[in-house]
């Protein structure tokens, strides 16, 4: 989760991400910004984040991006 | 057949009857078969396009449906790890794939052909003959099937849906075919996504009298703005435009802005009626305008008018550009080199003019649609860019924005620049864009205001000032509506002052709507995309 963490502040430090609920649907991370989520969650993970997991609730806490990425890697 | 005709009036009050007198359980087969009556009437040549487009997409989402269903019921398998269950969805998304992609270019075809085929009737004449061919195609040879656009944008939007797993796949072909051709939604839209409108028509559509009186007033309402506001206007400015070498400065002025009112009125009039007649069935269609001349920006403007559109470009055409590898590898070159304005920038050019220059050629084809994708692309990376630092200067410059006269400035210039982009594609080309332009800016001739100028162009003093009284009317309703519900505020009065509103309102339409020989009532604005 810290590794996570790190990668999210790499593409905006002044979010507070361990608290934050609904980063999406507050527009925290907005739709500029996902492009630069996605291209460092993949970097990080090597994954491949396609659209059918680009949804707001895959997105809005670090907890459910943990679980995606959980289930991207088949860990 | 439109909603403004008497015709049509009649077709709805059969189906009304016809719909309440069926059991519950068949009222959505009365609902079917209307719509197919409907645009058969529309023109019968016309339902073999949207038989086409809805068997292909509805095959499509059965085939994706079943791979995928498939799928889920291997992953229940017992001692399966988390990296076969991937490996299982992986290869249950490949042999989607090749469906789906075919299925959307024979739409995508269709569409294209059907809507921009008669753009290029010259060329292909000229080819033809010179090929030896004899004879010539004509523009009017092209079938352009009623609501192409609207239906096949929303067939789209369900197979895309279905591929990234985001809903279940309709079993019912009738019920699909439904969804897509539905009376009310197939002139102009709202481009209604399945997985709402699908459901709603999937619902018990009981009688409800209070949702009936309130469709029957949203229809009035819709009536109101078309046949009093919208149809006297267009008089108006197509007699500048048409007559542009007579009229110069301040009458341009004065039509531009009167032009942003008339495609208000006449798009959000028929969405009203759209969205009244959908009421008295029970079912309720998307939003598609939310007070867009309260925005305070053109980003926001875009997310209050014609809704179900662009929210349909946002997911369909912004996202997948902006999650594509290609702009992820721009993210990474740019995010730690380049200042972050600038990288924010490069990250948004590719998806922002992508989807506003398909936004345009979705309105029309030609210069004048690709300057306006253009136009508003720019003005959009502008904004998301350098938003914040405008910000930061207004307040620098002691300019106090949480006040009514910022928030008022603010709507003014969202309003102003929509009239530009207006100007790019209403006066018919870009070089009476450009002449008008330049007069606007050059000519000063505040005189036609009261000289009887302003009235030469088809539109007399008393049209106007009934122009002027409705525009005022639509503007407290509208500053209302964004206080309270006008037609619950309507409801809770006394029976005779309720149905004097009512009253009034049938007999303004009557009275102060546009009528006659020389008008058409086919002439929706928006039905021509």
């Amino acid at each position: 989760m810290n590794e996570l963490i790190e990668a999210l502040k790499r593409v905006n430090a002044s979010i507070d991400y361990e608290n934050e609920k609904h980063l999406v649907t507050d527009k925290l991370i907005d739709s500029i910004d996902m492009s630069a989520v996605l291209a460092e969650l993949e970097d990080t993970f090597d994954i491949e984040i396609d659209m059918e997991y680009i949804v707001p609730e895959n997105f809005d806490s670090v907890e459910a991006m943990w679980d995606m990425i959980q289930e991207l890697t088949g860990e | 057949m439109t909603f403004i005709q008497v015709k049509f009036l009649i077709f709805l009050i059969a189906v009304f009857f016809t719909f309440y007198i069926c059991p519950v359980k068949h009222r959505w087969i009365v609902l079917l078969c209307s719509s197919i009556v409907f645009y058969a009437i529309a023109g019968i040549r016309y339902l073999p396009f949207i038989f086409v487009t809805s068997f292909t997409v509805y095959l499509a989402g059965r085939k994706m449906g079943r791979i995928y269903d498939e799928q889920e019921e291997a992953a229940k398998a017992d001692g399966l790890s988390r990296k076969e269950k991937k490996e299982l969805k992986d290869q249950a998304k490949a042999r989607c794939r090749s469906t789906m992609i075919w299925v959307l270019v024979l739409n995508l075809a269709i569409l294209i052909l059907c809507k921009y085929l008669k753009f290029f009737v010259e060329p292909i004449n000229a080819l033809w003959q010179r090929a030896g061919g004899s004879g010539e195609f004509t523009a009017a040879s092209i079938i352009v099937p009623l609501g192409i656009s609207y239906y096949t944008f929303s067939a789209l939007g369900y197979l895309l849906d279905i591929y990234w797993r985001r809903i279940s796949w309709e079993k019912s072909y009738p019920r699909f075919l439904l969804y897509l051709i539905y009376f009310p939604h197939i002139l102009q839209g709202p481009i209604e996504r399945y997985g709402r409108l699908g459901q709603r028509l999937k619902e018990e559509l009981r009688f409800d009298y209070q949702r009936v009186t309130f469709g029957i007033q949203l229809i009035v309402w819709g009536f109101m703005k078309k046949l009093i506001l919208a149809d006297r206007l267009d008089v108006f400015i197509s007699g500048v435009y048409k007559n542009y070498e007579r009229a110069e400065g301040l009458i341009f002025v004065v039509a531009a802005l009167l032009d942003v009112v008339y495609i208000y009125a006449d798009f959000s009039g028929c969405m009203d009626m759209a969205r009244g007649i959908s009421q008295i069935f029970g079912v309720e269609l998307d939003l598609n305008f939310d007070h867009p001349f309260s925005s305070k920006d053109i980003a926001e403007f875009w997310r209050r008018w014609h809704i179900t559109l662009g929210e349909w470009f946002k997911d369909y055409v912004y996202y997948p550009v902006s999650t594509s590898k290609l702009v992820k590898k721009i993210s990474k070159k740019t995010r730690n080199n380049w200042p972050p304005r600038l990288s924010r920038l490069a990250m948004n050019a590719l998806p922002v003019t992508v989807t506003w220059i398909l936004t345009g050629l979705w309105h029309g084809t030609g210069k004048t649609y690709l300057a306006w994708g253009v136009y508003y692309a720019v003005l959009l990376l502008i904004s998301s860019t350098f938003g914040e630092d405008l910000h930061q200067l207004a307040v620098k410059c002691k300019i106090r924005t949480e006040t009514m006269s910022w928030s008022l400035f603010q709507m003014a210039r969202t309003t102003l620049i929509f009239a530009g982009g207006r100007l790019l594609t209403r006066p018919g080309g870009l070089r009476k864009t450009l002449h008008i332009g330049k007069s606007i800016l050059t000519d000063f001739n505040p005189w036609v205001l009261t000289d009887g100028t302003l009235y030469s162009f088809g539109l007399e003093q008393d049209a106007m000032l009934l122009s002027a009284v409705f525009i005022a009317v639509f503007g407290v309703v509208g500053w209302y509506q964004k206080k309270a519900s006008i037609r619950e505020t309507i409801a809770a009065q006394n029976l005779v002052f309720r149905w004097s509103i009512y009253l009034a309102g049938v007999l303004a339409v009557m009275i102060f709507g546009i009528y006659g020989p020389g008008y058409s009532a086919a002439s929706f604005v928006y039905m021509a995309y």
